[in-house]
């Protein structure tokens, strides 16, 4: 408060609305002035050397101050977790994103598990001002939070996991939530029970506050503004300074910034959740999530499925196209909560990989392009950026005569490579839990994903350095591409005149390429355990590619070579263009073979 | 009578709309009337330049047999210089006599008792954009709205910004 004072003293004007909010005096104006914008009328004539609200405002105000939830009796004292300098340290960690995310997932949970119509999820993020020190309000309606379901909101080391699940109202909550504020509340009503109302005090997880030795946390009714059936508000109050700055909501507040986090952020969670949102759409539900920064909101687009985008960016070459594998892993885990002390641990993997032919439109969340990218449960969780180390299985060691595996470099970046992990408890996907924000190494499978990822690499490693131009015409952008756009793809890099492209447009074989459609069919592998090379996938060797990688380097400044190159990828194609001259078919007569 | 500075009426009238909330009803009502009235008073005071006329003002509110002594009188009055809609003098008419319902009944009178909810669920005021549920939160917005409407039609007499005023003060001299 003292810096919201400070800041007070320090202003040309006062906010005196913003005083009255503060004093509890604006309760029975809200009721008196349903319309926003009436009522910001009346506060700025009723306020004239103060500074001006807008209707807007007002809408933003009553909804976080008069429509509020607000806790009323107590009913009961919960134990909560001891050892709170392990919340207090992880959640230290945390980035804003992340722990955005960590309550994002354990809200997907809540509605899979409950499984209501539709999900709607609102996250507001309101800045500090003379009434009310920042906040981040969450409202969502995934079903509410059943009772029995409190205590391992409360208590360390008590989540609640559901089947396919990304979250569990447990540690990842709460370190999330602190990680954001000082003080939390949770609102919800369960259907069928009564309102409840959880609060971690503004300094439970402070060690100079008297309140840190305090490790009970009390749960209320909701007296006033219950939230509806089904529908749970968390509140975090009193937002680290780092994270209003973050919001562009510091003391120096900045409209473009918030702006650029608000879009930021939705492409984010767009991203991230693009697999769940879906496969949960996919299912009959409807699910959108909005963010609001300050002034600024953004509604979140989901971005496509991984298959879908990949199909769209690799090459589909007819010898060396792009894979789908799956495959299942099973083993037994030491689980002292289980009855027999062990539990079987089962994974789902779905791996597509291949070379990429358009590199715009990439994942902008993998600051490093080469690598793998993982999803579990349908949530991304490579946020650290692609995986591109000896764990994903880059320089790999095969035994006998298998080879080895190149490391990552800039070349790469040509093979894309997505996993996808299902497992029905979610303690079995390699995630790094809690916050899922990286590849376990330590996980059951580790063994397994990395063997598997390396026969993947070893499938495409000669090709690592094909020429990209001589990629495209196997990509869904040819297909999308013009003419002139394509003639001007195929000889970028060769110093071809426009008479040459011409020349080459109106040839019969190059009618034939410009017209090539590829077929973007993946090729399905399955089973862990099958030795996959490049001759049993694809029916060539590993010389064949080398020789073809290398003989699409040599075209580069030579358009003729290009050509010849070109004949020697479609020889299909050469030969038909070369029948139908000897046959003296006319220009636009076609050989049907 | 006293002279109050706006801001000084103002947040007197934002404390008491605060208060109102944890009232009884009983208080609400008499609480939210008493200060209509005084509102009405302050007003027709501006409206007629009588602040610099004080014994002009005490001879009309003040007093035994003074003319704009009683709460009806200072709508009937406010009504016919204008300054005030036919709806909001009706609807001051009716908070007047919720008012009156609760000052001479000592006992068994809320706002759930016929003739008061049957008042309140009148007033006007209270239904703007959507109706509240209850008689008692009726009363509470119609007065709250009644309020901050009259003291800004004060303020901006006092401020002397107001082009429509008929009385002929300083104030409005000024404007």
């Amino acid at each position: 408060m003292a810096r919201g004072i400070a800041r007070t003293m320090s202003s040309r004007k006062s906010n005196q609305w913003a005083e009255v909010i503060r004093d509890g005096g604006a309760g029975t104006l809200f009721k008196a002035h349903p319309d926003d914008h009436e009522l910001a009328d009346k506060i700025n004539q009723l306020f004239p050397d103060s500074v001006p609200v807008t209707g807007e405002q007002i809408r933003r105000d009553r909804q976080r101050f008069h429509n509020r939830p607000r806790r009323g009796a107590q009913v009961a004292e919960e134990e909560a977790s001891p050892t709170k300098y392990v919340i207090r340290n992880k959640a230290a960690q945390l980035v804003v994103r992340e722990a955005l995310l960590e309550i994002l997932d354990n809200i997907f949970d809540n509605f899979e598990r409950n499984t209501p119509e539709n999900l709607r999820v609102e996250v507001v993020v309101h800045p500090e001002t003379e009434a009310a020190p920042g906040e981040i309000v969450i409202t969502e309606n995934s079903g509410g939070i059943e009772k029995k379901r409190i205590v391992p909101l409360i208590m360390l080391g008590f989540p609640e996991r559901s089947a396919r699940g990304i979250g569990a109202w447990g540690e990842g909550f709460k370190m999330a939530a602190f990680a954001l504020g000082d003080e939390v509340e949770v609102f919800s009503t369960y259907p069928g029970e009564e309102s409840i109302a959880i609060h971690f005090p503004h300094g439970w997880l402070d060690p100079s506050n008297l309140l840190w030795k305090k490790w009970k946390v009390n749960t209320y009714r909701v007296q006033e503004n219950a939230p509806p059936e089904g529908t749970t508000i968390i509140r975090v109050n009193h937002l680290h300074p780092q994270v209003l700055k973050w919001f562009g909501l510091g003391d120096e507040q900045d409209a473009d910034a918030a702006k650029g986090v608000c879009k930021e952020l939705a492409k984010y969670f767009g991203e991230i959740y693009a697999e769940k949102y879906h496969s949960l759409v996919t299912q009959g539900y409807e699910i959108s999530i909005a963010i609001a920064v300050g002034s600024e909101s953004e509604e979140v687009e989901f971005a496509s499925r991984v298959r879908g985008r990949l199909a769209r960016h690799l090459a589909f070459l007819p010898w060396l196209r792009p894979i789908h594998w799956t495959a299942q892993f099973e083993t037994q885990i030491e689980e002292p909560s289980e009855e027999h002390g062990v539990r079987a641990a089962k994974l789902e993997v779905d791996v597509y990989a291949g070379l990429a032919a358009t590199f715009d439109d990439f994942q902008s969340y993998s600051p490093h392009p080469p690598g793998v990218e993982m999803w579990g449960n349908g949530r991304l969780f490579s946020l650290k950026g692609r995986i591109s180390d000896e764990s994903v299985g880059w320089g790999y060691k095969f035994g006998g005569a298998g080879g080895t595996n190149p490391t990552a470099t800039a070349s790469s970046r040509r093979l894309t490579i997505a996993v996808l992990f299902t497992a029905d408890d979610s303690r079995d996907v390699p995630w790094a839990a809690p916050v899922k924000n990286d590849y376990n190494r330590r996980s059951e499978f580790y063994a397994e994903i990395q063997g598997l990822l390396a026969k993947v690499i070893r499938l495409f490693k000669n090709a690592l350095s094909f020429h990209v131009s001589r990629l495209r015409p196997f990509s869904h952008a040819w297909t999308q591409w013009s003419d002139e756009e394509k003639l001007d793809k195929l000889f970028e890099d060769s110093h071809a005149t426009a008479e040459f492209k011409q020349d080459f447009a109106r040839s019969r074989f190059g009618k034939k390429i410009l017209a090539f459609r590829p077929d973007f069919s993946f090729q399905e592998m399955t089973g862990k355990d099958a030795e996959f090379t490049v001759s049993r996938v694809y029916g060539i060797s590993t010389t064949d590619i080398a020789n073809t990688v290398t003989a699409a380097a040599e075209t580069k400044d030579s358009c003729e070579q290009v050509v010849e190159f070109l004949k020697a990828l479609f020889p299909h194609l050469a030969r038909q263009a070369e029948l139908e001259r000897e046959f003296g078919l006319a220009p636009d007569e076609e050989l049907q073979l | 009578m006293s002279h109050k500075e706006p801001k000084a009426e103002r947040d007197m009238m934002l404390e008491l709309t605060a208060d109102l909330e944890g009232e009884s009803d009983r208080a609400l009502a008499i609480v939210a009337a008493a200060y209509l009235d005084h509102l009405l008073r302050r007003w027709i005071t501006q409206e007629l330049g009588l602040d610099a006329r004080p014994e002009a003002a005490m001879f009309l509110f003040e007093g035994f047999n003074a003319g704009l002594a009683t709460f009806s009188s200072r709508i009937h009055m406010a009504k016919h210089l204008g300054l005030l809609s036919e709806e909001d003098a009706r609807d001051l008419t009716l908070v007047r006599r919720v008012r009156n319902e609760f000052a001479h009944s000592f006992t068994g009178v809320s706002f759930q008792s016929q003739g008061i909810a049957d008042r309140c669920w009148e007033l006007a005021a209270a239904k703007v954009g959507e109706q509240p549920p209850s008689a008692r939160e009726c009363y509470q917005k119609a007065s709250v709205r009644l309020m901050v409407s009259i003291l800004l039609e004060v303020q901006s007499l006092k401020r002397g910004d107001r082009t429509g005023g008929q009385g002929d003060s300083q104030d409005n001299v000024k404007s």
